[in-house]
């Protein structure tokens, strides 16, 4: 066994650049301080002292920026693939009742990470012995079961709150079915209501929209939490996200919201690239978390018969969070 | 002194009421107790959020500059870091390459941390299992400065407080390359438990005490038997640690309740395998809860000696 040796130390990198300009200044002042008072250095000319020392500091002031450009552009470069596909267009969309043996045959398999979860903060057995009710969200899921065969969904929204939203695609030849299956679920009493309009030219299909109102047995407010570690929620979303096999995984910025005086309700969203069954099971693992809440959870086809999905989960503080 | 050659680092752990020091040398391959203190703190002190308090900090400063009456100097200070101020997060490993899953752990903080990222110094730790980031906030780093500047003390080192225990274990003598050993340190308004597994640091769970005594309480036993048994839950049931430290004051009082969860449970004493100077064990000696309770201090000050 090895003793353990991290560096984290502050201002190491920055030293030598103080220390450079400072013995620089240093020395230009003592030259010129002598040059004045006892003329020793009248053969040399101060200018291009003062060019030379500029020089040094622009020399060493852009290979500290080149060697930052360097890391920026590996940065850039690796964030530039995921924002790429987020923002490439969408040449594919995903028929819901297309049988998934062909879905399958032309979706490019995403390979799975290592299956295991690991949480360096344990967890109380209290907090992990409740279970969530899961109800809307496997309902929430089966909505688009319902509507006529080739139609195609190409984004699905649903909340914690029962509202529901389904976009996508349907021929005009197909559009007496789709009323037909929304007057079904507003039979169901889910106050679906269906709008249909054509973007761009006349010749492209014609699109729709279903939202309404499911229902929901998921808690009414978020799970609350005395304390919270840093980015404890970015973790467990990432965790679940794993372990499902999920790809391009992207955090956004938590928010803070004021619940009641004394409690805030923090809320971080998640997106990640998986197919069907990765997303199905890493909505199911979320919904069913029971020491945060899913909030929203919205799947969108993009290339490749994949889905992006985006996930949003909430917990409440007792106290203000440290970030 | 001139020419003898002897490096010396001193180890400052910071507790919720205390100031606890240890102050090592090393000459050659020899390291030895040079000096060890406790002072206490006139209130409950919080890190990192109180160092932010010009007033609170000039109180702290005057707790390190007794420090040097009591005879620790503290010409290099290492600080062990927790709390808000910093956070260590377990990972996974890419087979066979430490430079890429160096470069995948810490590609993935700059995904968590985002516009975060320069606010924070970041590393890595890569054990045979896992790998570690490992970040703390630069703001609180330059406050640590600002503290050692009042205080008239060397600029500080750092190190995380779990890896100060497991180094102090190291430094004991008493680690071990096979088996699990568990280190538990308590304090007044939080606990620690870090796991190790065949000699390498695995987890580490911190929680804040939910009632505001001082004293180990029935409930506060079960908080820390729930975390701890959280730690060696292996999927298939709760398995007993091979070894259980105990590493503060409060850990020795709460020792007798943890029956059950290790094998063998016994006071962490860093010192175990040190030379000591005759002024430092009569010190020791005399410190409350002895060497356990400087086991952070001194697991800072052997990180501390291995970089001179």
């Amino acid at each position: 066994m090895a003793m353990i040796r991290i560096e984290l130390e502050n201002d190491r990198r920055r030293l030598p650049m103080y220390l450079a300009a400072a013995g620089v200044i240093a020395i230009v002042a003592a030259l010129y301080g002598i040059d004045r008072q006892v003329g020793l250095l009248h053969v040399l000319n101060f200018d291009a002292v003062r060019q030379y020392t500029g020089s040094i500091l622009q020399d060493s002031a852009s290979t500290v920026a080149a060697e930052a450009g360097h890391g920026n552009a590996e940065a850039g470069d690796r964030s530039a693939s995921v924002t790429q596909s987020a923002d490439a267009p969408l040449p594919m969309t995903v028929a819901i009742e297309s049988a998934p043996v062909s879905q399958g045959r032309s979706q490019p398999r995403v390979t799975r990470p290592a299956v295991a979860t690991a949480t360096v903060v344990a967890q109380s057995p209290a907090e992990s012995a409740a279970s969530t009710p899961v109800t809307w969200w496997q309902t929430a899921q089966r909505m688009s079961r319902r509507l006529p065969r080739g139609t195609t969904v190409t984004r699905h929204v649903s909340h914690a709150d029962g509202t529901f939203r389904l976009e996508g695609t349907s021929l005009s030849n197909q559009h007496d079915g789709l009323r037909q299956s929304v007057g079904m679920l507003h039979d169901l009493g889910l106050q679906p209501t269906l709008t249909f309009w054509r973007a761009g030219t006349s010749a492209s299909t014609p699109s729709f929209a279903i939202q309404g109102f499911a229902g929901s047995d998921a808690p009414r407010t978020p799970p609350q939490r005395a304390s919270m570690h840093v980015d404890a929620l970015v973790h467990l979303a990432q965790d679940h996200a794993r372990t499902a096999g999920l790809l391009r995984l992207s955090t956004l910025r938590p928010t803070h919201e004021t619940w009641s005086p004394g409690n805030t309700r923090v809320e971080q969203g998640l997106s990640a690239v998986g197919d069907r069954s990765q997303v199905a099971a890493f909505g199911m693992a979320l919904a069913s978390e029971s020491q945060v809440r899913l909030t929203s959870f919205s799947t969108e086809s993009i290339e490749g018969g994949l889905l992006r999905v985006t996930a949003s989960i909430d917990v409440l503080l007792g106290k203000e969070p440290s970030r | 002194m001139f020419g003898s050659g002897s490096k010396y680092c001193t180890g400052v752990h910071i507790t919720d009421d205390a100031v606890y020091a240890v102050q090592m040398s090393r000459r050659r391959k020899t390291i030895s107790l040079s000096a060890c203190a406790r002072v206490d703190l006139p209130d409950p002190y919080q890190l990192p959020e109180r160092l932010a308090e010009d007033v609170d900090r000039a109180a702290l400063a005057a707790a390190l500059r007794q420090l040097a009456v009591a005879g620790v100097e503290c010409q290099r200070p290492y600080f062990g870091l927790g709390g808000t101020s910093s956070f260590v997060k377990r990972r996974f490993l890419i087979p066979n390459s430490r430079t890429e899953t160096r470069e995948q752990l810490m590609w993935e903080a700059r995904q968590s941390l985002e516009d975060d990222y320069d606010d924070f110094v970041l590393d890595v730790l890569q054990t045979s299992r896992y790998g570690f980031v490992v970040a703390a906030r630069r703001e609180v780093l330059e406050l640590y400065g600002v503290l050692c500047r009042q205080a008239k003390i060397g600029k500080p080192g750092f190190d995380m407080i779990p890896f100060a225990l497991v180094n102090a274990l190291e430094g004991g003598g008493a680690a071990r390359d096979e088996g699990s050993d568990l280190l538990v340190q308590l304090e007044a308004a939080q606990g620690r438990v870090v796991l190790m597994r065949d000699g390498e640091f695995e987890a580490e769970a911190v929680w804040d005490w939910e009632d505001e005594g001082t004293a180990v309480s029935a409930a506060r036993i079960d908080l820390l038997r729930s975390y701890v048994e959280g730690l060696l839950d292996t999927g298939q049931g709760t398995e007993a640690a091979d070894r259980v430290w105990l590493a503060s004051v409060q850990a020795l009082d709460a020792g007798e309740h943890l029956a059950g969860l290790g094998r063998s449970i016994t006071p962490l004493d860093p010192f175990a395998q040190l030379r000591r100077r005759t002024s430092a064990d009569e010190a020791l000696e005399a410190m409350p809860g002895g060497g356990a309770a400087l086991a952070v201090a001194a697991g800072l000050a052997f990180r501390g000696l291995a970089d001179v």
